[in-house]
């Protein structure tokens, strides 16, 4: 199968990846699925970025394989490398998760619209405006994200100035 | 987000780990470029396999064909992970300054116009999630690790046998840690200040350091020296 993933296709791959897996494992979603599971976003993405808690990510990536191969996925159709911007997220992230399957083993919790929106700042990515501002539309807290990015700031974490400048645009 | 179709696993490295030994103990090299590239991506999932190919690199670096390196990396996700080994091999004390110099331009070559990475965690899954260490990471980063676009804290390097030759981290970073240190503390020494940046600040740097710290009074003038922490900068020692 080839072309984007749509949220019936993801379910579908969660569910085939619960059944197979031998331990418990919970996901945090970000990126592009978290945007069509959590935030009912209709948009193109060829994955779900995702990354597992109680199990190692070489661990989770056998049974991902096996589901690729029985689904007829991309190999790496579900892929933990959002994780690596993920110092930018408030350390209290996972008060405002959201849950968007649940099965035997799996427990998937996708970003909420803040966290979203605050990795969509440092992302600042022309292509990502259009999301932005639709997470905005949806109730996003801008002063809970403006004042976030502020904190990173005062510590010296790079990209917040670049960040709050693409927060200034989305607002205007 | 792109990056490698497979994970390696806990065996696929240890397989490394032993090919690796096996070409330094026979000090032949017969391993092609495509594999040497791969491990490159690895590395951002094992530190010790990144040290082991550290030390593979500096010791092996001219038996190696940068263009058909290079062009294997470019295949790859992360050619910048290359980087931040080169810069690791730059920065520890196993070249001579002769041969620091030809190796960081057989690794130019290699990643000539290779762009760096957007500022993000150089090592996968090995942090929580926006978590404390996370954070550490970012802003107690390496210059081996920033130059490429990563962020990270660990010096590549077996430390007991290949210290770093120079200071890798920015004054701001520097600055920051040091008064991290002073904290709750009376005194401090320049070994003190070595060992809380995990030996990523030269000694001579340190010196410089310490004695430029307006809330720190030099006692004594032979390498027993310490440095007394005043609480605001106006009061000094006897």
């Amino acid at each position: 199968m080839s072309g984007p993933l749509t949220e019936k296709i993801m379910l579908s791959a969660l569910r085939a990846l619960d059944v197979r897996l031998d331990g418990p494992v919970t996901l945090i979603i970000g990126g592009g699925g978290a945007m069509i599971l959590a935030h009912g976003f209709p948009l193109s993405t060829s994955d779900i970025d995702a990354f597992p808690k109680k199990m190692e990510i070489a661990q989770l990536d056998v049974f991902v394989k096996e589901v690729a191969r029985a689904e007829h996925l991309p190999p790496d159709w579900l892929n933990p490398y959002f994780s690596s911007f993920t110092h930018t997220l408030p350390s209290d992230y996972s008060d405002r998760l959201i849950l968007v399957f649940e099965g035997k083993r799996i427990e998937a919790l996708a970003l909420g619209k803040e966290e979203m929106l605050i990795m969509k700042c440092f992302a600042h990515r022309q292509k990502d405006v259009g999301h932005a501002r639709a997470l905005i539309k949806k109730g996003a807290d801008i002063g809970f994200v403006e004042s976030h990015i502020e904190k990173l700031k005062q510590k010296g974490i790079p990209g917040c100035e670049a960040a709050l400048d693409f927060l200034d645009e989305l607002i205007e | 987000m792109t990056g490698l179709e497979k994970v390696p696993s806990t065996d696929d490295v240890r397989k490394v780990y032993d090919i690796l030994l096996a070409e330094k103990i026979s000090g032949s090299i017969d391993l092609p470029e495509e594999m040497l590239a791969l491990w490159t991506q690895w590395s951002r999932f094992d530190p010790r396999l990144a040290e082991i190919l550290v030390e593979f690199f500096a010791l092996n670096w001219e038996k190696i064909a940068p263009i058909a390196l290079r062009k294997r990396l470019l295949l790859l996700p992360w050619p910048q992970a290359f980087g931040v080994l080169a810069e690791n091999v730059t920065a520890s004390g196993i070249l001579s300054p002769d041969d620091r110099r030809t190796f960081q331009r057989w690794a130019s070559t290699i990643l000539s116009d290779t762009p760096p990475a957007r500022f993000e965690q150089f090592f996968l899954g090995l942090r929580k999630i926006a978590g404390g260490e996370m954070l550490k990471d970012v802003l107690g980063s390496s210059k081996t690790y920033l130059k490429w676009g990563y962020f990270g804290r660990d010096l590549l390097v077996n430390k007991a046998s290949h210290l770093p030759s120079r200071t890798l981290l920015s004054p701001e970073t520097r600055r920051r840690l040091l008064h991290e240190l002073m904290e709750g503390r009376e005194r401090i020494t320049v070994g003190d200040y070595q060992l809380a940046l995990d030996y990523r600040v030269s000694r001579r740097q340190a010196e410089i350091d310490l004695s430029r710290e307006k809330r720190l009074s030099p006692v004594g003038n032979t390498r027993g020296r310490f440095y007394r922490v005043t609480k605001n900068h106006f009061v000094k020692a006897d």
